[in-house]
C-alpha cells in the first residue's frame, strides 16, 4: 500500500469534515443565534413602543383624575343648566345641510322618480323624514303651494302651510325668504304635540334639484330650543383655566356631562355641546354617536375609575382619529357628572410611525380589540376603524385582554412572561398584508384594549445581511481547504518516494494458554504472580479479559452500552428524564469510549512491557475523567453559572494526566522500533 | 518513520488548521454579524430609551407652562401676593395627582415662598441646609439666568446624596400696553429620580445580561449601576465617587458635542455604539443615545462575553466533535499500526 493514497485519504476526509462543519455552523448553527437575535430585537422594539404608548395614556389618566378632584371642575358642574338659542342653531344648521344635500343626491341619482314615486319611495323616506333628539324632527313641502308632502307625522301629510300665517307669522315669514334664499334658518314660535307654545328653531334648504314631474322641494329641520342645555354661567376664570389645561397637553377637547346627559360644556364649542345624551335618539345620529356611546360607556363606572373611549372618527376626512379619557366627578357622595378628554391619535399615531429598529420596510401599526386597524400603514393606504386585520398574531394578542380578566394579571404581564418562558417561540415568518415574508411581533396595551403589532421585513433583516456574508464566508473557507488539498498532494508525493508500509508478523501473547481457566480462579490466580503494581493492575484486568473472552467488539459495546446507560442517568438527575439531553454530551462518550479502548490495546500488546502500564493507567484516567466532568457539567447547566476553577481543576488534572500517560506509552512503544 | 507517528502528526496538523479556521472565520464573519446586528439592537434600545424620557419631560414641561400661565400662580407673585387656600389646594391636588415630588414658588428675590410638602424649605433664602435646599438655589440661580424653562438636576450635593430633578419655568407678568414681560416668579415641580429609573428598565429580551443607565455631562450617573464600580479597575480615586467613565460615555459627549458645533445640532450618522470597557473594565456591546433636554447620556450596555457565550458554547461543540474525531483517527492508525509498518523506502515500492 503506498503511504501516500493513505494520507491524501485522510486529509481528504479530514479537511471535507471541517469544510462542513464550517459551512454548517455558519448556516444553521450561527442563523439560529441571529434569528433569536433578531426576534429579541423585535420583542424590544415592540416593548419601547408600547412603553411610550402606555406612558402616554398614563399621562392622559393622570389629567383626568386631577380635574376629577380640581375644585374649579365641582364648582362649574354645581351651576344650574340653562337652554341658549345658539346651541340648538349650532347643531340643527349642520344637520339642515346634510339632509338637504342628501335629497339632493337622491334625486341626482333617480332624475326619472317623480313626487308620486317619491312619496312611495322607503329609501327617501328614510333621507327626508328624519328624528332628531326628541322633539326635533325634519320634514318636506312644496315650494308652489307650501304642502306638506314627508313628514313623520302622517296627519300632517297634505297640510298648507300657508293656513299657519295668521298663527305663526315669524315661521311664514322664514318660509317667505327661501323664495329669494336657497337657505334660510330662523327662530319661531310652535305648537308642540300637547299643545304648547314653545320657541323654535327651524333650518330650511331649498332642494337645488327638481323631481322628475318638476316639482321644487324645501327640507326643513328643525327643534325646540329647550331641548338643548349648557352651564348657565361659567366664569371667565374658570374657562381660561380649562382652556389653558387642555391647550398645554393639546387636548382637541374638554367635555362636561350632567348627571342628566347633557353635554353641559366643551372647551371648544362643537356640534353635540348642549345635547341630552340619555335621549337614545343620538345613538344612531352620525354627529352625536360618539358622545352618547362616550356617555354610556363612562356613566356606569365607580368612584375613582377612568374608563378610555376610543379610537373614533368625528367626521369622514379628519387626519386622526380621537380617543376620549374619562371619569365622574364626585363631591362626596354626590355624582356631580363626567369629565372627559378628548386627544387625537397624532402622538400615538408618531410613535408607532416611527422607524426606529424596523429598517425601511419594517412598520408597527396599533388594531384595537375588533382586530380594526386604528393607526395608518406605512405603505398602503387603508381606511382606519374599516380595515380588519384578523392574523395569528392579532388573534393571540386580542385574546390575552381575555386571560388577564380571567387571572387578574395584566396582559402586558402574561405577555411579557411568555416571552420570558418561550412559549412565543420560534416567531414563524409569514406573509404580511402586501404578500411580503415577515417576522412579526405584538404587545398587548391593556388599558386602551389596543395591541401593537410591528413587523419587519424579512428579506431586509435576515436575507439581504446575512447573504453576503455567508457566501463570502463559505468561499474563504472552502478555498483554504482547496490550497490545503493541493498541498497534501504534494505531501503525498513525497510519502510516496521516501518510506512503504510493510504487514506485521501478529505476535502471540503467552498467556493465551491460560483461557478455559475458571474466571474468579484465573483472576486471582494470574494476578498473583505479577511483581508490581502497575503489571498487577493491568493483568487483573487483562485476566478478565481473557477469561471472558472479550475482544475488541466486546469492550467496544461494553463501553457504549456503559457510557449511555451511565451518562442518560446522570443527565436525567439534573434535567429530568423527560428532558435528558445526551446529543451536549456525545463528544464526552466518545472520549469515553476511546479510553476503553486504549485499554483493551494495553492489554493485547506488549505483555511484558512495562510501558503499557502508561497506556493502561492513560484510558484509566481518561476514562475516570469523563466520568466526573458529566456530572459537574450537568449540575453547572441546572446552576446556570460557571462553577469555580476549584472544582475543575482537578477534572483537568485527571485528564492531562491521562494525556500524559498516553503519550509517556506511545513514545515508549514508539521507541520498540 | 513510524506510520503511527505520521498519521498522528498529519491529523494534528490539520486538526489544527480546522480549528484555526474555525475560529479566524467564526470570530471574523459569524460574530460580526451577531455583533453588527446586536449593536443596531442595543442603539434602537437606548434611542427608544431617549425617545421615551423626552415624551416625559414633554408633559412635564406642559405641567409647568400651565402652573406658570394661570392666573391664580400670577397673583401669588403679585404685589400683595399670597396663596390663597384655593391656588394652595389646587396646586396641592396638582403635585399629587401628577406625581411630582414636590411644587414650589420662588420669588424673584430667591425666597421660597410656597411648597406643597410643607418639610422646611419654606422662607430658605440661598442658606444651603439641605441637598433639596442646593437643588432650589440652582432652580432659582439658573432659571433668572436664562428666563426660561429649564431642566435641572440632579445635583450632588456631598459625596453620598443628590437632589432630585426640578423643571422650572419663569412666571411673567405681561404688560398689556407695551406687551414687555416681567418676571415675577418661578415656579419648579420637582421629579423623583425614581419616575426616571422607571423609564430606562431593560429590554425583556436582554435585561439578565444588560444594564442600562444614564449618565450627566459631569460623568455624574443619575440612575443607579448594576455593578458597584468602586471596585472597578477604572475607578478613580481622585475623582469623586459618584463619577464613571468609560469610552462609551466619552464617546456620546464628544459626538454629540462634534455634531452640534458643525451641523446645528444634527447628531444622524455617528454609529453611537461600540465594543469598549464599562466604567466596571468590562469589555462590553455597548450603545449610547444623547438627550439634548437634560444633557445626559443613556447608555445600553451587555457584557460582551457574556453574550457570547451560547454562540461560543456552539463552537465548543464543534471543537469536541474535532477532539472525538481526533482520539478517533488516532485510535484507528494504532490499529492498522497493529498490522502495518512503515519503513524508509531504499529505491522500491511495495
Amino acid at each position: 500500500m503506498k503511504i501516500g493514497s493513505v494520507f491524501l485519504v485522510v486529509v481528504f476526509l479530514a479537511l471535507f469534515g471541517v469544510g462542513i462543519a464550517l459551512t454548517y455552523n455558519m448556516t444553521f448553527v450561527e442563523d439560529d443565534i441571529f434569528n433569536q437575535e433578531i426576534t429579541n430585537h423585535l420583542i424590544d422594539i415592540s416593548e419601547s413602543k408600547a412603553e411610550q404608548i402606555i406612558d402616554y395614556f398614563g399621562e392622559r389618566e393622570k389629567d383626568v383624575r386631577f380635574l376629577v378632584e380640581s375644585e374649579k371642575v365641582k364648582e362649574l358642574f354645581k351651576e344650574p343648566l340653562n337652554s341658549k338659542d345658539f346651541l340648538v342653531k349650532c347643531l340643527i344648521e349642520h344637520r339642515g345641510r346634510i339632509i338637504t344635500k342628501e335629497i339632493e343626491n337622491y334625486l341626482r341619482a333617480f332624475p326619472k322618480m317623480t313626487l308620486k314615486d317619491l312619496q312611495n319611495s322607503y329609501d327617501f323616506q328614510q333621507i327626508a323624514v328624519r328624528s332628531i333628539g326628541e322633539e326635533g324632527y325634519s320634514v318636506i313641502y312644496r315650494v308652489s303651494d307650501l304642502v306638506i308632502y314627508f313628514h313623520g307625522d302622517p296627519n300632517m301629510i297634505g297640510t298648507n302651510m300657508e293656513d299657519l300665517r295668521g298663527e305663526f307669522p315669524e315661521f311664514l315669514n322664514i318660509i317667505d325668504r327661501t323664495k329669494e334664499e336657497p337657505e334660510v334658518e330662523g327662530f319661531y314660535n310652535w305648537k308642540d304635540a300637547y299643545g304648547n307654545v314653545r320657541r323654535k328653531y327651524g333650518s330650511f334648504g331649498v332642494v337645488p334639484v327638481t323631481t322628475a314631474d318638476g316639482v321644487e322641494l324645501v327640507s326643513v329641520t328643525s327643534d325646540y330650543i329647550d331641548q338643548y342645555k349648557v352651564f348657565d354661567n361659567v366664569s371667565s376664570e374658570i374657562d381660561k383655566y380649562l382652556k389653558d389645561f387642555a391647550e398645554v397637553s393639546a387636548y382637541h377637547n374638554l367635555i362636561l356631562i350632567s348627571p342628566d346627559g347633557y353635554i353641559a360644556y366643551m372647551i371648544k364649542q362643537l356640534e353635540g355641546l348642549g345635547v341630552n345624551l340619555e335621549r337614545g335618539e343620538y345613538a344612531g345620529s352620525g354627529l352625536t354617536k360618539n358622545y352618547f356611546d362616550m356617555y354610556f360607556n363612562a356613566k356606569n363606572i365607580k368612584k375613582g375609575e377612568v374608563v378610555f373611549f376610543g379610537p373614533y372618527v368625528r367626521y369622514y376626512g379628519e387626519p386622526y382619529l380621537k380617543i376620549s379619557v374619562m371619569a365622574p366627578v364626585y363631591d362626596g357622595d354626590e355624582f356631580l357628572g363626567i369629565v372627559g378628554l378628548v386627544s387625537d391619535m397624532n402622538k400615538v399615531s408618531e410613535i408607532t410611525r416611527k422607524s426606529v429598529g424596523l429598517g425601511e420596510t419594517g412598520e408597527a401599526y396599533l388594531i384595537n380589540e375588533d382586530k380594526l386597524l386604528i393607526t395608518k400603514l406605512k405603505h398602503r393606504v387603508f381606511d382606519l376603524l374599516v380595515q380588519s386585520i384578523k392574523t395569528e398574531s392579532s388573534e393571540i394578542c386580542i385574546g390575552y385582554f381575555a386571560d388577564s380578566e380571567k387571572s387578574d394579571i395584566s396582559a402586558e404581564e402574561i405577555h411579557k412572561r411568555n416571552i420570558r418562558k418561550g412559549l412565543e417561540y420560534p416567531m414563524i415568518p409569514f406573509l404580511d398584508y402586501k404578500g411580503d415574508m415577515i417576522l412579526g411581533m405584538y404587545y398587548p396595551i391593556s388599558g386602551v384594549r389596543w395591541c401593537l403589532m410591528s413587523e419587519i421585513s424579512l428579506e431586509e433583516v435576515f436575507i439581504l445581511s446575512r447573504r453576503g456574508r455567508i457566501r463570502q464566508y463559505i468561499i474563504v473557507v472552502w478555498s483554504i481547504l482547496g490550497i490545503l488539498i493541493l498541498f497534501s498532494v504534494f505531501i503525498q508525493k513525497y510519502l510516496d518516494k521516501n518510506f512503504f508500509i510493510g504487514k506485521r508478523k501478529i505476535r502471540r501473547y503467552p498467556c493465551r494458554r491460560e483461557r478455559g481457566f475458571k474466571f474468579w480462579y484465573c483472576v486471582l490466580v494470574y494476578a498473583r504472580y505479577r511483581d508490581y503494581f502497575g503489571n498487577y493492575c493491568r493483568r487483573v484486568v487483562r485476566a478478565i479479559n481473557y477469561c471472558l473472552k472479550l475482544k475488541i467488539k466486546n469492550y467496544f459495546l461494553f463501553a457504549l452500552i456503559f457510557a449511555i446507560v451511565y451518562f442518560f442517568i446522570v443527565t436525567s438527575f439534573f434535567q429530568g428524564w423527560q428532558n435528558a439531553k445526551l446529543f451536549d454530551i456525545i463528544p464526552d462518550l466518545f472520549i469515553f469510549i476511546v479510553g476503553f479502548l486504549f485499554i483493551h490495546y494495553s492489554l493485547k500488546r506488549f505483555p511484558g512491557k512495562s510501558i503499557c502500564n502508561f497506556v493502561f493507567f492513560g484510558g484509566v484516567l481518561i476514562c475516570l475523567g469523563k466520568l466526573l466532568e458529566v456530572p459537574f457539567q450537568e449540575y453547572q447547566e441546572m446552576v446556570g453559572y460557571a462553577l469555580s476553577w476549584v472544582v475543575w481543576f482537578p477534572i483537568l488534572v485527571v485528564d492531562y494526566l491521562g494525556l500524559l500517560f498516553l503519550l509517556f506509552g506511545f513514545r515508549g512503544l514508539k521507541n520498540e522500533f | 518513520m513510524n506510520f503511527l507517528s505520521i498519521l498522528i502528526l498529519i491529523y494534528v496538523i490539520f486538526s489544527f488548521i480546522g480549528f484555526g479556521s474555525l475560529l479566524i472565520y467564526n470570530v471574523s464573519y459569524g460574530n460580526d454579524a451577531i455583533r453588527v446586528q446586536t449593536l443596531n439592537h442595543l442603539k434602537d434600545i437606548a434611542y427608544s430609551k431617549a425617545d421615551r424620557i423626552n415624551l416625559f419631560l414633554d408633559e412635564r414641561k406642559a405641567d409647568v407652562i400651565f402652573l406658570a400661565a394661570s392666573e391664580n400662580v400670577q397673583n401669588a407673585f403679585g404685589e400683595d401676593g399670597k396663596v390663597t387656600i384655593e391656588l394652595d389646594r389646587d396646586m396641592r391636588l396638582f403635585q399629587k395627582s401628577k406625581g411630582y415630588n414636590d411644587l414650589i414658588l420662588i420669588n424673584t428675590q430667591g425666597d421660597v415662598i410656597w411648597v406643597a410638602k410643607e418639610d422646611g424649605e419654606l422662607g430658605i433664602d440661598s442658606h444651603i441646609v439641605s441637598c433639596k435646599d442646593v437643588g432650589l438655589v440652582e432652580v432659582y440661580r439658573k432659571t433668572k439666568k436664562d428666563l426660561q424653562i429649564e431642566v435641572i438636576g440632579p445635583i450632588y450635593c456631598d459625596d453620598h446624596n443628590m437632589s432630585e430633578i426640578f423643571i422650572t419655568s419663569p412666571v411673567f407678568d405681561i404688560d398689556d400696553v407695551t406687551n414687555k414681560r416681567n418676571l415675577i416668579g418661578i415656579v419648579a415641580l420637582e421629579i423623583n429620580r425614581k419616575q426616571i429609573e422607571k423609564l430606562v428598565t431593560m429590554g425583556i429580551m436582554v435585561e439578565d445580561i444588560g444594564e442600562i443607565y444614564i449618565v450627566d455631562s459631569d460623568n455624574n450617573y443619575i440612575t443607579p449601576l448594576k455593578n458597584n464600580f468602586e471596585d472597578s479597575s477604572s475607578y478613580n480615586k481622585e475623582a469623586h465617587f459618584y463619577k464613571v467613565y468609560s469610552e462609551g460615555i466619552d464617546a456620546c459627549f464628544e459626538d454629540y458635542n462634534y455634531y452640534f458645533e458643525r451641523h446645528g445640532g444634527k447628531i444622524e450618522g455617528i454609529d453611537k455604539s461600540g465594543i469598549y470597557k464599562n466604567y466596571y473594565g468590562i469589555p462590553v456591546l455597548g450603545a449610547y443615545e444623547y438627550i439634548s433636554e437634560f444633557g445626559w447620556c443613556v447608555l445600553v450596555e451587555i457584557n460582551e462575553e457574556e453574550f457570547f457565550r451560547p454562540i461560543n458554547a456552539e463552537n465548543i461543540f464543534l471543537l469536541y466533535v474535532f477532539l472525538g474525531g481526533l482520539v478517533f483517527i488516532f485510535i484507528v492508525s494504532l490499529i492498522i499500526d497493529s498490522y502495518f509498518y512503515v519503513k524508509k523506502n531504499r529505491g522500491y515500492n511495495l
